[in-house]
């Protein structure tokens, strides 16, 4: 009686052994045939263009593996390695690409040779290749640098009637969203990017004129006060051309009880926020847009063209959080200048200007 | 030169203009016989600074015979065929079709289908949850393939590189070719689209042109008079129109 039983069992066993070679069979094949797609790459055309994708997309990420802060960047001349900077500075910079280009990669089965970088008109960022005796080259575009300013009507100025409402509709406005840097004057002035002394670090304290050469060499301009003030200030519903205004870039409180805290510092770095790290690029005081350093941080030049005189955000690290200049829309001037208290309407003039940053603007 | 080198050089293409539309878009027939008929211009970057440009055109045989498609390099442009320059690329056909979109060229010869990415046209694309900003439908980068050829012509700094008509049609659109920043002014009827002007914006102050305040916080419909809302001026000046144009003076 028990002889069929397991004939039965051994025959099950056979079968059951010959599914598991097929479908193991299926599995290695379809390994095979996925490798070899992945491989393969038909012409170079495709090839170049699939390097060039990789690329664009390394300097357009930057440090995302966290390189830098593990130590594993050793590119001294391109990076120290005691830059207080957040990673965001890593983000479409070609000190990080070039810290981690080698003289020669393979890629898709071709061999890509580097042959140097350049930078073009505007600040661009080129990098030059050779593979199978073809020549390119790759113009990297900064394209995390700035953020867009939605089209809208905004009013300009800290009093709140109309006589400094205008529009941007028509207008393509992109904003850097941090402060112009010593690497953005070598890009502007199209210099050497070996060696850079605190390339991080805001350039400070030139004249009006060379803020817009600095600008124009990003194929940008300075940085403009109605602009600064439409982003710093908290969106709400505008009717019958009525723009609300608010103090503050995070909050549509008139009045504040916080008290000094870190979370304070993050929205508005000013004097007493030394506990806390000053990083270069960190994310302090963002704006609606996305742009940094709305109030607090360094002072900053805008130049404004309904108020010329009105030209410095004195709010910054050099005020309490509680001063009364520590608000959206009041500005200081360069010069001194008793126009300044008409603008503001607050009966006196901020006299202290100093260590300003500025940034720029771009129309497309 | 092969079909794939020739895919390689037009694929780094910044612009794409049409020369002859009727051939573009539908089935090439009833051409007269022993004629020659540009199509497309190929605008490449050739370097960081330098454009090179390509003629896409057809030769049309005698009966029976198969057609000529070619492309050759010009230091002109691709307006008028030239029986000149030396053809790079040939290849006989019966039957054409080009399909022509913003960002792709299509040829259907024959049998045989030819795919052309314009690689390096430009338009953003402001992606979701992050201000970074994608220029083209690759990511955030021209390419080039080699190295020389003509240099890039520049628009000069104070000259208009964006312009539009009353009508808003457009007229001249090369601030790419701005080697610094660009900036707007009101100098038209149209209420869609403002002109660019190359260079330093200085705008509001006496002898430039007036800065913009905009067509709905003005609500002017008639921008182009004396002491106009549209634009305003920043040092005592006052706004006039000249020319159709906001100044300070």
């Amino acid at each position: 009686m028990k002889k069929p039983k397991s004939i039965i069992t051994k025959v099950s066993l056979f079968v059951f052994l010959i599914l598991i070679g097929i479908v193991l069979s299926q599995f290695i094949s379809f390994k095979k045939k996925g490798k070899s797609k992945l491989v393969k790459v038909d012409t170079i055309d495709k090839a170049i263009l699939s390097f060039a994708q990789k690329k664009a997309e390394l300097y357009e990420k930057g440090d995302i593996e966290n390189l830098y802060q593990k130590a594993r960047l050793n590119c001294p001349d391109y990076i120290a390695k005691d830059l207080n900077v957040s990673l965001r500075f890593f983000e479409c910079n070609p000190l990080f690409f070039l810290c981690l280009q080698q003289k020669s990669e393979n890629y898709l089965g071709y061999e890509f040779q580097f042959l140097g970088h350049e930078i073009a008109e505007k600040g661009r960022f080129i990098v030059k290749y050779l593979v199978k005796g073809n020549s390119f080259q790759i113009k990297l575009k900064n394209t995390c640098r700035a953020t867009s300013l939605p089209s809208g009507i905004y009013n300009a100025g800290p009093r709140d009637d109309q006589k400094y409402l205008w529009d941007s509709y028509n207008q393509k406005v992109y904003v850097d969203k941090n402060y112009f840097s010593n690497l953005d004057m070598v890009m502007a002035k199209k210099g050497k990017l070996k060696n850079i002394k605190d390339p991080h670090k805001a350039v400070l304290n030139l004249s009006p004129l060379e803020m817009k050469n600095a600008c124009a060499g990003l194929g940008g301009q300075l940085m403009q006060n109605r602009y600064f003030d439409a982003l710093a200030n908290f969106p709400s519903k505008v009717s019958n051309k009525v723009v609300r205004k608010f103090r503050y870039p995070w909050t549509k409180k008139r009045e504040l009880n916080e008290n000094m805290t870190i979370s304070t510092c993050l929205k508005s770095y000013n004097q007493g926020c030394e506990k806390v790290d000053y990083k270069e690029y960190a994310d302090f005081s963002p704006s609606w847009i996305g742009t940094y350093h709305t109030l607090g941080s360094m002072m900053e030049y805008l130049e404004n063209k309904f108020y010329p005189a009105a030209n410095i955000k004195v709010s910054s690290k050099f005020i309490p959080f509680d001063s009364i200049w520590n608000r959206n829309f009041f500005r200081g001037s360069l010069k001194e200048s008793e126009e300044v208290k008409k603008y503001n309407g607050i009966g006196r003039e901020f006299l202290e200007i100093k260590d300003w940053a500025f940034r720029c603007i771009y129309f497309n | 030169m092969h079909l794939f080198q020739l895919i390689l050089i037009l694929f780094s293409s910044i612009q794409v203009r049409v020369i002859n539309p009727s051939l573009i878009n539908s089935d090439i027939e009833g051409l007269p016989p022993s004629t020659t008929h540009n199509i497309l211009e190929f605008r490449t970057y050739s370097g960081a600074f330098f454009i090179k440009k390509y003629c896409l055109g057809i030769t049309i045989a005698d009966k029976n015979e198969p057609n000529e498609l070619f492309v050759y390099e010009t230091k002109d442009n691709c307006s008028s065929p030239s029986l000149i320059e030396k053809k790079l690329f040939q290849k006989d056909f019966y039957n054409l079709h080009i399909k022509y979109q913003i960002n792709l060229t299509e040829l259907k010869i024959d049998q045989s289908k030819v795919k052309i990415p314009v690689l390096n046209h430009n338009y953003r694309v402001q992606k979701i949850f992050s201000h970074h900003e994608t220029i083209n439908q690759y990511g955030s980068f021209d390419l080039s393939i080699g190295l020389g050829g003509e240099k890039q012509e520049k628009v000069n700094q104070g000259e208009v590189c964006f312009q539009v008509d009353d009508d808003c049609q457009e007229i001249k659109d090369n601030c790419d070719l701005c080697p610094v920043g660009t900036y707007y002014i009101k100098a038209n009827r149209c209420s869609k689209k403002y002109n660019r002007v190359c260079g330093i914006d200085n705008c509001g102050v006496r002898g430039n042109y007036a800065c913009i305040r905009g067509h709905i916080a003005s609500e002017v419909i008639d921008y182009c008079i004396q002491d106009s809302p549209m634009g305003f001026c920043s040092d005592g000046s006052r706004v006039a129109c000249v020319n159709g144009i906001l100044i300070c003076e």
